[in-house]
């Protein structure tokens, strides 16, 4: 694995492609493909489209359910660098890990709050269920950033998850 | 009922403190003795207000786009403080700062709105000079992400309110909840501190410099220079966005065009050349055949509704979206605000109202000009839900949440990347005569320019999306998309904006060095060597190091913006060798010109 290329970017955001996406990440940094994994989106033919219209000139947006999606990408050895990965919840994120895409990096943009789930920094929200993924993946050597977007204030979540 | 009223005197004790604590800072505020106040109270708090007003929902979707650009804030301050031709030309100034400002999902880097009210107030109230006026007034938009998070966490209490009422069906609670809990307290957060700071500053301002003034002159060349160069970071914060894919050439096409003109820049003209750039070159990529014959399709309206209605929640849409935005749901309550006009007629038993004022309320965040399509669309979705069709409340919100994102990404692009940037331009350039970092007196016609602009685009664009999202439903989104026009406007505009930006390069960055060396006699002039390769040669590499240390180097904008206001002063120290271009003796000079 190590003569492969790291991931562009590896985030959860439950808003998937947004303004903060599209107009701050792939214009800081050089994206050509934005891979999203996400079971529901894959099902939704009207939702794949929209989301692969949106992709400004010069990006490729692709969406696949989370094994078809893992397959993929554990296929792509070039390119990965440019590329970002794109999920909606931490639970995909260790589908993906113990899959066997052993990324070192993990940001987390944004998760909404929602019943069960409590906000833990500005746009970002987690259930018990979900910090325990966080940690696990934490343990096994995952650096996890909670970061909207470049020149924002970050924060690991390495700092955040002894109170939790 | 009890909760709702806790946590509203929550709010308005917080909002006392402020008062309170303001009150006590201007009674004990120690004043020089002699040295009135250069701002009258009323001038300050009327300054504070107008800072409070940029960000408030009172403007119909102007403010945040329009009023908090530091050059309109200039021209507001300038009408305030009786002063306008100055106002417009230091707002101009400060604004070259904030040309590339992209606030996207909530984050906020820097605050323009700040920079422009209050530091306008404290250039005319102290008597700064225009072109130093943008390396005073720099650091204090960075003051503006503390009020920021306090509003956004603040506000997160607001939706739980918001529930309570929506649970009880009290359709007229929930729009409450959003227009008047939230606007005391902002109306504390943000009129009260800019009211004191523009008192008081000024005239610590202005002893400040008349302390450099007697002492240390130099320090003043130091933040000319410093002005100029901080042009630089503004400009290379927007090629951070523009300086990509196939259009980047065009940035030096600009700058090569620019430095041949002498004089005064007319960017309008300049901008037709750019267009027709952008025409030819969309021609030789992408081409203009539209991809396929795309029909908009025609939804069948139950006809429940009537073109008022939907114009009614547009209009509350337009005003209220971030009235109580909060980090938690964003503009979640806004949506269920903009809802409520529709659920009224569409809705009878309380049990539905209930429902639907709950369905509204959950997360919601997007561009509100383009993505009111998405309002209009789920409008179309509730009148056909009502009228008896098999739509679940989960249907509407999936498409809801599913279309936020997109919408945001290509409205954000549109919008903050390319409208404002460009418009804001050609208004300072309008407004400066070309002379932005030079000019005394500012032109009206530019501040107006801008916000005709903000106007067609905010209401014109804002309401034919609304309309065609109601017209068209969901597919209006699909429509828009695949006929490619918008993939289209957005590389055109990439031309566009890197041509402009080059030619802003020229005409906006200040920066040259007086130092020469004689040797044997002879006197060899720094800048006349550069010049000789080509004029303009150093705002270039600055800005290019700057572009690098953004995109490359991942380097904050506030520690950029902080290095270059200390290397300036400290560069500006006369300690370099020179020659007095009078006498032709040799002198110390500062490292900048």
């Amino acid at each position: 694995m190590s003569s492969i290329a790291s991931w562009g970017l590896v985030r959860i955001d439950d808003r998937l492609i947004h303004g903060q996406v599209i107009a701050v990440w792939c214009r800081h940094r050089k994206f050509d493909r934005i891979v999203i994994v996400d079971d529901g989106v894959a099902a939704d033919a009207f939702m794949q489209e929209i989301l692969c219209l949106s992709a400004p000139p010069g990006l490729e947006v692709v969406v696949y359910p989370v094994e078809k999606g893992l397959e993929i990408l554990l296929g792509q050895t070039s390119g990965r660098e440019t590329t970002m990965v794109l999920m909606k919840t931490p639970l995909v994120a260790q589908k993906l890990f113990e899959g066997g895409l052993e990324y070192e990096h993990l940001n987390i943009g944004g998760i909404g709050s929602r019943p069960g789930r409590k906000n833990i920094f500005k746009n970002i929200a987690v259930s018990p269920e979900e910090i325990a993924i966080l940690k696990a993946l934490m343990d096994r050597g995952v650096e996890i950033t909670l970061l909207t977007v470049p020149g924002e204030k970050s924060k690991s979540f390495a700092e955040l998850a002894d109170k939790l | 009922m009890k909760f709702e009223r806790k946590q509203m005197s929550r709010a308005m004790i917080i909002s006392m403190v402020f008062l309170l604590v303001g009150a006590v800072l201007v009674r004990a505020a120690p004043l020089g003795q002699e040295e009135a106040p250069r701002v009258s109270l009323v001038t300050a708090i009327a300054v504070g207000v107008a800072y409070y007003i940029s960000l408030s929902p009172f403007l119909g979707n102007l403010g945040f786009t329009i009023f908090y650009r530091p050059l309109m804030a200039g021209t507001v301050v300038g009408l305030i403080m009786g002063q306008l031709g100055r106002g417009i030309a230091i707002g101009a100034n400060i604004n070259i700062l904030y040309l590339g400002w992209i606030s996207a999902g909530g984050s906020l880097p820097g605050d323009p709105g700040l920079a422009g009210y209050l530091g306008t107030a404290l250039a005319l109230g102290g008597g700064l000079d225009t072109d130093a006026a943008l390396a005073v007034a720099a650091p204090l938009g960075l003051l503006g992400g503390l009020t920021w998070s306090l509003r956004m966490s603040t506000c997160s209490l607001i939706p739980h309110w918001a529930d309570q009422r929506a649970a009880e069906a009290d359709i007229a609670g929930v729009a409450r909840s959003n227009v008047i809990y939230s606007q005391p307290f902002l109306f504390f957060v943000y009129a009260v501190p800019v009211t004191l700071a523009a008192y008081l500053g000024s005239s610590a301002v202005a002893q400040a410099l008349g302390w450099i003034g007697a002492n240390a002159g130099w320090v003043m060349s130091g933040l000319f220079a410093a002005s100029g160069m901080l042009a630089a970071l503004g400009i290379g914060l927007n090629l951070v966005f523009l300086f990509r894919g196939n259009e980047w050439p065009y940035y030096f096409v600009g700058f090569v065009v620019a430095s041949f003109i002498e004089g005064e820049v007319n960017l309008l003209m300049l901008a037709i050349i750019a267009a027709a750039l952008a025409y030819v070159h969309i021609l030789f990529t992408t081409g203009f055949s539209s991809e396929t014959g795309v029909v908009a399709e025609e939804r069948e309206a139950p006809g429940l509704l009537t073109k008022r209605d939907v114009f009614k929640s547009w209009i509350r849409w337009l005003f209220f979206s971030h009235a109580a935005y909060n980090w938690e749901r964003l503009q979640g309550l806004g949506f269920a605000h903009a809802m409520t006009p529709i659920i009224e007629k569409l809705y009878k038993t309380k049990e539905e109202i209930r429902k639907a004022l709950l369905r509204h309320l959950v997360f919601f965040n997007t561009q509100p000009d383009i993505g009111g399509i998405i309002l209009g669309a789920t409008i179309a979705m509730e009148e056909e839900r009502a009228a008896g069709a098999d739509i679940s409340g989960d249907a509407i919100n999936s498409v809801k949440t599913g279309l936020m994102g997109p919408m945001a990404g290509i409205g954000d692009t549109v919008q903050q990347g390319i409208v404002i940037p460009i418009a804001l331009a050609i208004a300072m350039n309008i407004a400066t005569g070309g002379d932005v970092t030079g000019a005394t007196r500012g032109n009206i016609l530019g501040p107006l320019f801008f916000l005709a602009v903000g106007i067609a685009f905010a209401w014109g664009v804002g309401w034919f999306l609304y309309w065609q999202g109601y017209k068209q439903g969901r597919s209006a989104v699909t429509n828009i998309l695949r006929s490619g026009t918008l993939n289209r406007f957005i590389q055109g505009a990439g031309v566009l904006g890197n041509f402009i930006i080059g030619v802003l390069t020229v005409s906006f960055v200040s920066l040259s060095t007086p130092v020469a060396l004689t040797i044997g006699g002879s006197v060899f002039e720094v800048q006349g060597i550069l010049n000789s390769f080509m004029p303009n040669l150093l705002p270039l590499v600055l800005v290019m190091l700057i572009w690098w240390l953004l995109s490359k180097k991942d380097v904050q904008p506030t520690w950029i913006m902080l290095a270059i206001i200390v290397i300036a002063i400290l560069g500006a120290y006369p300690i370099w060798p020179g020659v007095n271009p009078e006498t032709g003796e040799a002198i110390r000079v500062g490292l900048f010109g």
